[in-house]
This record gives C-alpha cells, sequence and structure tokens, in this order.
C-alpha cells in the first residue's frame, strides 16, 4: 500500500521536535512507507521540492511572508495536510509572540503570529505538544482512510476533545462544596495531598484544556498548563477560565468579606496572560481585540 | 462626521434596572450614547461576552450591580461578577486595551440620579480615550 507514497515535512516557526515521532511511531511509518518515501524535508536535507505530495505534515506557527507563500503553494501540490502540533493550530510557545509587532524591523515578518488553519485548509488537526501515541494511533487510521478511500468531508480533528477534568485521576474532596482556598504560584505548594490542584489552590488549565494528553502532567505532579488546547465548547482558554475560578475562588468567603480582599487574592496572579494564553495567544479574542485597536490589517 | 462614542451597559434588572427605569418616570436625562439591556444577575455575563461586546464595536462596557453587594437578589452573584471583571481587566491590560473602558457600579433601586451622573461620568472618559478601533463607524448608532 505504501508503494510510490510522497510524504513531506515542513517545519515553520517552533522547535518543530514533535515531527520527529511521526517516523517513529511503528503503525504510522508503515503506512507512509518510511524514510523511503519521503520526498521533502528541508531540515534533512530533502531540499527539493517536489511536483506533488500524498501526505504533509507542517508544524510550527507561521511568521514569516515567506512561510505564508511556501504553506500555500504546497498546498495545492498536496492531498493529505495534517497540521501538527498545538503550535501550527493554536500558535503554542511561538503564540506569546503574537502582539509583538516585528514587521518594523524587517518587512519579512508578519505583525503577528498566525496559524496554519488561518492560511490554508487543512484536512486533518492534531493537537498535542507533542502528540501523544494514542492520538497517532488513531492519526494512523485516518490517514490510512484517506489515502484508500477519498476525502472525507470537513476537517478531521484528532484527539479527545472532552475536558481534562472530566476523566482526571485527582478527584475533590466534595464536588458540590468545591473551593478554591486561594492563589498559589505552584512552588509554593508544599504538601500535595493528592486532591484536585484548584481545591489546593494551584492554578491548573484542566477546566478549559482538551484531554488528548493523557494527563502527562497531572499525573506526576504538576498542574496542567494548557498545551493541548482548548476543550470542546471553550470559545478562549483565558475568557472562560477566568468565568470559571470566578465561581469557585474563595467562595465561603462570599457575603463575609468585601472586595478588596478578594482584589488582593487575585493580586497574587501576577502574569494572566502569559499563564492563561501559554499556549493559545494568537488565538485569543483579546489578542483579535488588540490587533484591531492597533489597526493590524487581516486579522 | 464627528466621532461619538458608543457604548452598551448591562443592568441587574432588580436593582440598577429598576434605577434606570426611575430615571425614565422621573425625567432625568443621561446620555444617549449607551444603550441599556437589563439581565436577570450580571454574574451571568462570561468575559466572553464583554470581550465580544468590544469586537463588535462598543468603546465601552458598563455593568451595574447592586448595592449593597451582600443585597444581590441571587446571594452571591455581585462577588462572582467583580471577581471576574477584576481579572479581565487585568488582562486587557496586559494586552494594551485600557481597563477603564470597562467599568462597574453598584445600585439600590432609588439611585436613578447617580445612575443617570455616573453614565455620563463614563461617557466622558471614554470620550477621552478615543475609539477602540481606528475603523470608522456610522454614525448613528
Amino acid at each position: 500500500m505504501s508503494e510510490g507514497l510522497s510524504i513531506g515535512f515542513l517545519e515553520l516557526t517552533g522547535c518543530s521536535t514533535c515531527l520527529e515521532n511521526v517516523l517513529l511511531h511503528e503503525k504510522l511509518s508503515g503506512i507512509l512507507g518510511g524514510l523511503g518515501s519521503v520526498k521533502y524535508w528541508p531540515s534533512h536535507g530533502y531540499t527539493e521540492e517536489p511536483d506533488s505530495l500524498d501526505v504533509l505534515f507542517v508544524s510550527g506557527a507561521v511568521r514569516s511572508r515567506g512561510q505564508v507563500e511556501k504553506l500555500k503553494k504546497l498546498r495545492d501540490k498536496t492531498r493529505v495536510l495534517v497540521a501538527y502540533g498545538t503550535c501550527s493550530i493554536y500558535g503554542g510557545l511561538i503564540g506569546l509572540t503574537a502582539l509583538i509587532d516585528a514587521s518594523s524591523r524587517s518587512g519579512e515578518f508578519l505583525e503577528t503570529v498566525k496559524t496554519v488553519p488561518d492560511i490554508v485548509e487543512p484536512d486533518i488537526l492534531v493537537t498535542g505538544c507533542p502528540p501523544t501515541r494514542d492520538q497517532l494511533d488513531e492519526l494512523a487510521g485516518v490517514i490510512k482512510d484517506y489515502l484508500e478511500n477519498g476525502k472525507p468531508r470537513g476537517k478531521v480533528f484528532i484527539g479527545n476533545r472532552n475536558s481534562l477534568c472530566r476523566d482526571c485521576p485527582r478527584k475533590p474532596r466534595d464536588p458540590y462544596r468545591f473551593e478554591m482556598p486561594s492563589i498559589k504560584r505552584d512552588h509554593e505548594l508544599v504538601e500535595d495531598d493528592g486532591r484536585c490542584f484548584l481545591e489546593q489552590g494551584i492554578l491548573c488549565l484542566g477546566p478549559v484544556t482538551s484531554s488528548g494528553c493523557g494527563h502527562l502532567c497531572i499525573l506526576r505532579g504538576r498542574p496542567c498548563m494548557g498545551c493541548n488546547g482548548p476543550a470542546r465548547g471553550v470559545v478562549d482558554q483565558g475568557l472562560n477560565y477566568i468565568s470559571s475560578i470566578g465561581s469557585i475562588l474563595l467562595k465561603s468567603m462570599e457575603r463575609i468579606r468585601m472586595f478588596d480582599y478578594f482584589a488582593a487574592e487575585m493580586d497574587k496572579l501576577v502574569d494572566p496572560m502569559g499563564y492563561l494564553y501559554r499556549y493559545t495567544l494568537p488565538k485569543s479574542l483579546l489578542t483579535e481585540l488588540a490587533l484591531k485597536k492597533r489597526g493590524v490589517g487581516e486579522k | 462626521m464627528t466621532w461619538e462614542p458608543w457604548l452598551i451597559g448591562f443592568l441587574e434588572k432588580w436593582t440598577a434596572g429598576l434605577a434606570a427605569e426611575s430615571a425614565g418616570v422621573n425625567r432625568v436625562r443621561y446620555s444617549p450614547n449607551i444603550v441599556l439591556i437589563n439581565i436577570p444577575c450580571p454574574s451571568r455575563l462570561s468575559p466572553v461576552h464583554i470581550v465580544k461586546a468590544f469586537l463588535a464595536g462598543a468603546d465601552g462596557v458598563y455593568i451595574g450591580g447592586s448595592m449593597p453587594p451582600a443585597n444581590c437578589h441571587y446571594k452571591v452573584g455581585n462577588y462572582k461578577t467583580f471577581k471576574r471583571m477584576y481579572l479581565l481587566k487585568k488582562l486587557m491590560a496586559q494586552f494594551g486595551i485600557e481597563p477603564e473602558r470597562l467599568r462597574m457600579d453598584w445600585y439600590v433601586s432609588p439611585m436613578y440620579r447617580a445612575l443617570a451622573k455616573n453614565i455620563d461620568e463614563f461617557v466622558e472618559t471614554i470620550k477621552k480615550l478615543g475609539p477602540i478601533t481606528s475603523r470608522e463607524r456610522v454614525d448613528g448608532l
């Protein structure tokens, strides 16, 4: 089946380490035909642009005009375009520069960070930083289906889109009296008792993050940082998170203390933009508003 | 064509909304630049709603709740509103959007004169800040 397949890898702005996992995954590599069918991978020496590609994996965010053109050109030549990794779909860590206008330095740069779905229409979206083994298993099946049966309608999203809290192993003591007692930064947690991070006062982005990652951080004692992108029904990770912690923060102190008490507690969240939008800043509604305010054109 | 600010206000219907009605009955004038919407409780407003109002072209968003805060019709709604809007203001400041464009005030129903005065003040603040987007807007709304 893998006879004569031509696959390509395109690395845009980002670390692009996740692309290495594609050919290391046995099932996926078997379907794609291994290293022998790689026709285009600029960073690994396959610099010649082929006439047509069956599968193209794109990782990283779009930062320069040259990348936009290259992406559009390759889209026309490709049957199945896979936006691979969080950076390509939500901007990722590179997206934290979305509000820095680099175009004044050099005309080559865009005014903001764009993502792959902003420029072209991808066929398959795979989130994750990096995408996990389960997601790659699912991706292998989907790509096989694509190559054998042709293009199904619409985009395919790989991974579980439910909220991370839904099957989280850390349960709260009583879900009906759920309260966040304070805002702590994660190094301030002295004794971890294995309960929900929010109930211990640690900011965990689990409620608004989709659960494709399989709780990698949470099982190892770290709060979620939101790398897997927003869950189903979440419009904007940061704004929806504000809404949810507004309901649970210091709930038992409501009607007892005045507003300045809550304000003092919330001032402990020193950098809300960096914390709540660590991986999804270019897709934020507030970024859209800030860029509109500056008069940055297309977005 | 001179620029006029366009504002949107969400009033809690049990107190601030009643104050707005009393302002009408008592012929107290306030600035016509604001469109007031009565909602049962401002804690229903998600920050997403506020930012979408800005994106739709509102230059400022006004929220009226009940005073004292513990007197909320739904017991704790004002506190939740305050927490959400406080964090949203912090976020807006980081994104380079003036946090003064979002204002909260607390009312009891006879405070219609204060409501009119605060709305006029808010309109003046927004006039000083200027339009939120550089795009020209159609006059009349």
